[in-house]
Order: C-alpha cells, then sequence, then structure tokens
C-alpha cells in the first residue's frame, strides 16, 4: 500500500526521503558490475508479480513482495524498489514523488530487516528452514510496513486513528497469503539452483 | 527457448501531448519539485488553491487529453480514495477535502510536466541534475526490461490456464503463482548475465551515448520565469 501525494505533514515527506537517501546510498555502494542489471531486472520481476491479484476468499489482493526482494537483494532492495515506485508514480500516478522517499522507506527497509532475519535460514537450506525464511520474510516485511504506514498516517492529526487502523488491517490477508507464497518460491529457487543470496 | 516477444513499448500518459512537451525536461522536472513541494507543504485549502489556476492553465495545453486525465486522477489512486472516504465518514471532513484537493493539484503537475516527456528524456534530464549514474542505469535496464518479464508471466498465465488452472483460495493456486514467481527470478537472474556480458562486449563504460541533446530555448526561459513569477507571488500572498 503507497501513500499518495498530498497526505503526510512536510517533515514526515523530509524524514522520509533522507532515511531512503541513506538506504539509497548503501545500496547503491553494495552493486558494482553484473549486480546492476541483475538488480534492475529482479526489481522489473517484483514489479510485475505485484500487479498479480491472488485470490483470497471472496476479494484479491496485491502482493507487496518486500521481505522476498529483500531476502534475496540484501541492501540493495533499496534502489530496486525505488525504481519500482518511481516507475509506478510516473506510469499510473500511483504513490507520487513527494512521497517517494516514504514510500521507498515503508517497503525496503523491512526488507533489509527481513535479510538480516532469514539470512542464516536460507545458509542452512533444508525444507524447514527454507519454509521458516517464507514465514519470517513474509510477516517482517508485510507487517513492519504496515507498521510504518499506519505510524505515518496516525502522525498527520488525530481524525487519522480509523484511517490507520484499517490500513494496518487491510495488511493481515496480504501477509497471510505471502507466507505461503514465499516459502514456495524459496523451495523452487533451492531446487533450481540459483544461489539464494542474489 | 524465450518464447516471450520484446518488450511492448510503454510511455507516459502525456508524451508528446501540446505545448508543454515540446520544453526541456531538465526546466520541467525542476519546476516541478519547487511546484510539488510548496503544494505538499500547504497547511490550508487556500495555500492550495492558490495553485489551481496554475494547475489548471498546464492542463489546457493538453485537454485534448482530458479522459486520461481524469482517468488518472480520479481512478488511478484507491489510497488517496480510501483516506479521503475514511476522513469525510469517520474523521475530518476538511482534512478529506484538504487531502483530495492536495493530491489533484500534485498530481495535475506530475502529469503536465513530467509525463508530457518520454522515460527515456527525463531519465537523460535527471543524469544532467546530477542524480547517481548507477541509480539511473538501474532505471534504465529496469524500463528496457518491464515488459519482457511481463510478457513471460502473461505467457505463464496463458500457458497455465489452457491446462485448466483455475485461481482459487488454495495451496496449489499459491504454489502455482509462487512457482510463477519462481521461474520469473530465474530468468531474470540468467537474463541480467547475458545483459551484463553484452554490454562488456560492446565496451559499456557505464554511460550510453545520446543522439539528441537537450538545448534551453527561449521557450524554456519564458515558462520558467512565468512559472517561478506566479511561485513567487503565491508563496508570498498565501504562504507568508
Amino acid at each position: 500500500m503507497h501513500i499518495s501525494e498530498g497526505v503526510l505533514p512536510g517533515w514526515c515527506l523530509i524524514t522520509g526521503w533522507v532515511l531512503t537517501s541513506a538506504g539509497l546510498y548503501v545500496g547503491l555502494k553494495s552493486i558494482n558490475g553484473r549486480k546492476i542489471p541483475r538488480t534492475a531486472l529482479l526489481s522489473a520481476v517484483f514489479f510485475v508479480a505485484s500487479l498479480i491479484h491472488v485470490p483470497i476468499g471472496v476479494t484479491s489482493v496485491h502482493l507487496l513482495l518486500n521481505g522476498l526482494a529483500g531476502a534475496l537483494l540484501g541492501w540493495a532492495v533499496f534502489p530496486a524498489l525505488f525504481v519500482a515506485l518511481l516507475f509506478q508514480a510516473l506510469l499510473f500516478q500511483f504513490g507520487g514523488i513527494t512521497v517517494l522517499g516514504v514510500n521507498t522507506f515503508n517497503m525496503a527497509f523491512p526488507g533489509v530487516v527481513a535479510y538480516y532475519v532469514v539470512k542464516p535460514l536460507l545458509k542452512k537450506g533444508t525444507t524447514g528452514s527454507l519454509i521458516a525464511a517464507g514465514v519470517l520474510a513474509a510477516l517482517i516485511g508485510v507487517f513492519l510496513a504496515a507498521t510504518f504506514v499506519s505510524a505515518e498516517l496516525m502522525s498527520v492529526g488525530s481524525s487519522f486513528t480509523k484511517t490507520a487502523e484499517l490500513a494496518f488491517l487491510a495488511h493481515i490477508p496480504v501477509a497471510a497469503v505471502e507466507m505461503v507464497i514465499n516459502s514456495f518460491v524459496f523451495l523452487y529457487l533451492k531446487k533450481s539452483g540459483i544461489p539464494l543470496e542474489v | 527457448m524465450d518464447t516471450a516477444t520484446e518488450g511492448e513499448k510503454v510511455e507516459t500518459p502525456l508524451n508528446g501531448e501540446g505545448l508543454l512537451s515540446r520544453l526541456d525536461p531538465r526546466v520541467k522536472i525542476v519546476l516541478f519539485l519547487v511546484l510539488a513541494w510548496t503544494v505538499a507543504l500547504a497547511g490550508n485549502l487556500l495555500q492550495v488553491f492558490a495553485f489551481l489556476p496554475l494547475a489548471l492553465l498546464f492542463y489546457a495545453t493538453a485537454y485534448r487529453k482530458t479522459a486520461t486525465i481524469l482517468k488518472l486522477l480520479l481512478f488511478a489512486d484507491f489510497f488517496l480514495l480510501f483516506v479521503v472516504l475514511t476522513q469525510l465518514f469517520l474523521g475530518s471532513p476538511y482534512e478529506g477535502v484538504l487531502i483530495f484537493f492536495k493530491s489533484t493539484v500534485i498530481v495535475l503537475f506530475s502529469l503536465l510536466l513530467l509525463t508530457t516527456s518520454s522515460v527515456f528524456d527525463l531519465l537523460h534530464a535527471l543524469h544532467h541534475l546530477k542524480v547517481p549514474n548507477k541509480l539511473l542505469q538501474i532505471t534504465f535496464f529496469f524500463y528496457r526490461y518491464l515488459f519482457t518479464v511481463k510478457d513471460q508471466l502473461q505467457l505463464a498465465e496463458k500457458s497455465a490456464k489452457s491446462r485448466g488452472f483455475i485461481p482459487k483460495t488454495s495451496i496449489q493456486t499459491y504454489k502455482t503463482y509462487a512457482y510463477f514467481m519462481g521461474n520469473l527470478l530465474l530468468k531474470s537472474y540468467f537474463k541480467s548475465e547475458n545483459v551484463y556480458k553484452a554490454l562488456i562486449s560492446r565496451g559499456f563504460k557505464g554511460y550510453f551515448p545520446v543522439f539528441r541533446h537537450f538545448e534551453l530555448g527561449k521557450l524554456d526561459v519564458i515558462f520558467a520565469l512565468f512559472t517561478i513569477i506566479y511561485w513567487g507571488v503565491a508563496v508570498w500572498r498565501f504562504y507568508l
């Protein structure tokens, strides 16, 4: 879920850009040579995959996949998601440029946390540990992002309490679906033999 | 064999439309940032309305695309709809209206100043505006291969459908989608290796040679002066 233009107060937008710039700095430093096209193409995969409508009950959800992206890309998740969100803002006017900093941070920082948490599990590589990694990546990615979005909405003012609560609740089905999908993605990648940390 | 077609061309929604598309994207990006941040920092409706005439004036240059603009303004953003509705019914209606207008004015600026240039011109302009080259390379490759990846996903979906796959709430469905993603990741991983080798073999040094260079014309200067004067007067009258 990305926040639109005009919702957040100025200090929040500026803090978002400062934190995202720091994340981008570390992320860009960590990639060189062949990792540049790799990050770009994987970013395109996450962009396209997040447009799939995944059915759940009577409705369907779009996935965030930030936990999965973080687990695979490490700090490079910052530039990867920044670019994806920039294109969403330019091509479809989802999100926007002034909120790009906040939106990138909301998505990418949980990805980095997920990276450090699931790294040992991916290294272990047993079926159980890969499933645990998938579940953890989804829980950290989605709920941390939901917490950031809700906290930012709360910061606008007291009239936003209900908006923030509903925004948080909307993430629960996404987390549930992502836990299953992430686990299968890790198992698939393990079977196919590409390094789980790209 | 890679049966996916090479990416169809997708462009910014108003590319090449109206007078603003003829201006230098460097000027437009800088002006957009000034205007968008000023509106984003507005604290009341009056401050937002001060910029509405300018946004409408810009819109008038691309009036032939009214349907596209309205569609993007009204229906593209579910989050905005969600915030405005929850504010109108569960929070403060004034906040809801304020946010609606702030967002509308900023999105109008974004549509008419940014998306009237092509993606490539915008990236080229960002290079002149000192955005880190590595980030621009990632952006360029992302744009180049986005639709190749999308075609691959559509092909996978079509092939699953032709084998009787119907998406529903089941582990089987989630597994199928996960394998789609795994497959896309795998293909993109190998594709990126080939892209890298192709770049190296052509002596790529991190910069794309461009055929057309930007030149700051008379029209750009007049437009920039007009916009900055408007901005100055609006800020002086309504912000200070």
